[in-house]
């Protein structure tokens, strides 16, 4: 096919809309676009003025699936403007939380985004007829995780519990116990996952680029760590700036994101090629399983990548609770006054590094608030995916043409941008 | 297995959007409420698949939702997902693909499903802010009052699975 035309509108099963424009003209892209129909993002200014305890609720509405991951950045923010280094307990239970979060959002997105793509149905309920076990398999860990969420973060959705220098209330050692158990007698659903990604065949394509995510010397980095670039070292999250360079194009009302780079990708593949040797001992086995090597330039792996993330999230949540278990968990609190200073959170989000930046004044007022969310970073990285990959693909029909475009879109879990879902029904009797 | 008498009542929407976020201020302004026994409230936020998780031992479930039904703001209209021919989810503000009625689905996989209704409030304004607009605020009592008569008819009727019949209902503000 040397002329091809296609703008796919709303790339379905994202969470966001994006519209993706390819030209081909005598076997030659002449324009390519992902084009964002999104309002700029006003997060920032709604929380200047507002008080340093307020403002990680407020971020925890940014996003309803990354709600654990914005709350936690904002709260390291602004422990970090006030100097504060929390507790050990704080910190297990924080990354506990943090696990929860990851395997209900890979789930939720290998099972209920990326399969429906092998089945060739269009959407999850077209499994159900042919896949309805591997269908409920997937609500069944999601809702473990979902759990999980509510017993430390006090419920499902938006947690309540997270707050600056502790937790509000912390769980129950039975509580903890319990879910333990629960974790275990899971282990056959999470290995009957694996098998189940084992028979799914992802395109093949590969092009190197730069990968950034957290790094840290203690353990696989999710809750903290310093920036690491594949191609340029390591940065403290305090420089973020110098890492993370924002520009803005006219064809997207998002910000794209480069570093040495024209672009560059974040997210769990890039956890991966950084950090794989941290990962758990089983979760590196599920990776062998799975044909994920190190390292890997395949975009569509980063599905792979996020189940082999699910098993070590599982595992670590093992590790964490009979930690917490052993050590005693103690009701906690945490008083402070505020001061000027400015503090940058950086935290693994399930889609990849996310940075929240706050300074306050002295009556503990935010005077300056900067965002910078993982989908973001990705959108320069996937413009330059499409652009190689298209080409190669030209000799196929085309809507195996527009499925492997729309399928390279999905393996990035875009979040574009944090906002809802407001509904705009027609009825039957209208 | 559903618990006979359980009956949830879920708002959803983003509280940083103005009135896309009046599901939520509803559940704020219920827990205020005296509510017959067996009756749960949750702020659902924008959780999306999360939301199956509080549905999935109910007998019935009631969503409050800013709905676009072009219609009057503060317009209500009280609906099951099979009176909708079809939905959109609009482009300018849509962090979910995943809408409410995509939820609903999901949950009508699972054997014994619970009987699901959607209160939908016809929003004035949706953009960044976390207050309500006025109209919608002054839609507040007739949407509190909407939910409590359909706790009600549970009360009323307990043991019945079925609290709405099909017929959509609409309150003009």
């Amino acid at each position: 096919m040397h002329d091809f035309h296609v703008g796919i509108e709303h790339i379905t099963r994202v969470e966001g809309h994006g519209n993706i424009v390819i030209d081909v003209k005598d076997g030659k892209i002449k324009e390519l676009r992902m084009e964002i129909v999104e309002s700029p993002r006003f997060f920032e200014a709604m929380a200047l003025g507002r008080s340093y305890r307020e403002v990680a609720h407020i971020t925890s509405r940014i996003c309803g699936i990354c709600a654990v991951t914005h709350t936690t950045t904002s709260i390291k923010a602004i422990e970090s403007a006030l100097g504060f280094a929390p507790s050990e307990q704080t910190i297990r239970l924080r990354k506990l939380l943090l696990n929860a979060e990851f395997i209900q959002s890979h789930i939720l997105h290998v099972y209920f985004l990326t399969a429906p793509d092998f089945f060739r149905v269009g959407s999850v309920f077209g499994m159900v007829k042919d896949n309805k076990e591997t269908v409920l398999r997937g609500m069944r860990l999601k809702s473990l995780a979902n759990d999980l969420c509510a017993l430390v973060g006090g419920r499902h959705i938006h947690p309540i519990t997270l707050k600056i220098g502790c937790f509000s209330k912390s769980p129950r050692p039975d509580d903890l116990a319990a879910f333990r158990e629960r974790i275990i007698n899971a282990r056959p659903e999470i290995q009957e996952t694996v098998e189940f990604f084992k028979t799914l065949k992802n395109p093949e394509f590969e092009r190197e680029t730069e990968y950034i995510s957290l790094t840290n010397p203690d353990e696989y980095a999710l809750y903290d760590g310093v920036i690491k670039s594949s191609d340029d070292g390591n940065t403290s999250p305090d420089d973020y700036i110098d890492r993370v360079k924002e520009f803005m194009v006219t064809h997207s009302t998002a910000k794209h994101a480069k570093s040495g780079k024209d672009s560059y990708m974040v997210g769990a593949l890039a956890r991966f090629n950084n950090n794989h040797e941290q990962l758990h001992p089983r979760a590196r086995e599920v990776a062998d399983e799975l044909g994920l090597k190190h390292p890997c330039y395949n975009p569509y792996m980063n599905n792979v990548a996020q189940v082999v993330e699910t098993v070590h999230c599982f595992e670590d949540s093992i590790n964490l609770i009979d930690e917490l278990l052993s050590n005693g968990i103690e009701e906690e609190k945490a008083e402070f006054t505020p001061k000027t200073g400015r503090g940058v959170g950086a935290t693994e989000a399930p889609r990849g590094t996310l940075y929240h930046e706050h300074k306050i004044d002295d009556d503990g007022k935010i005077t300056y608030a900067n965002y910078i969310i993982p989908t973001g970073q990705n959108l320069a990285n996937i413009e330059n995916d499409l652009r190689s990959l298209v080409p190669g693909i030209l000799h196929k029909e085309r809507d195996d043409i527009i499925m492997d475009i729309e399928m390279l879109v999905r393996a990035y879990d875009p979040c574009i941008s944090c906002a809802t879902h407001l509904m705009k029904v027609k009825f039957v009797n209208e | 297995m559903n618990n006979m008498d359980k009956t949830v009542v879920i708002g959803v929407g983003n509280l940083l959007l103005k009135d896309d976020g009046i599901g939520v201020h509803v559940i704020n302004e219920l827990e205020k409420c005296e509510l017959p026994p067996d009756v749960e409230i949750y702020d659902g936020g924008t959780g999306g698949f999360k939301l199956t998780d509080l549905m999935q031992d109910a007998e019935r479930v009631i969503f409050i939702d800013a709905v676009d039904t072009e219609m009057l703001p503060g317009t209500i209209t009280t609906f099951k997902s099979e009176d909708v021919r079809s939905v959109y989810s609009m482009k300018k503000y849509s962090l979910h693909d995943t809408n409410l009625l995509e939820v609903i689905k999901t949950v009508e996989i699972l054997d014994n499903p619970p009987e699901i209704i959607i209160i939908g409030v016809q929003p004035e304004t949706i953009d960044y802010g976390m207050e309500l607009s006025i109209k919608l605020k002054d839609s507040m009592p007739d949407i509190i009052d909407t939910v409590l008569n359909l706790l009600l008819v549970t009360k009323l009727k307990p043991g019945n699975k079925k609290i709405m019949d099909n017929s959509m209902e609409t309150k003009l503000p």
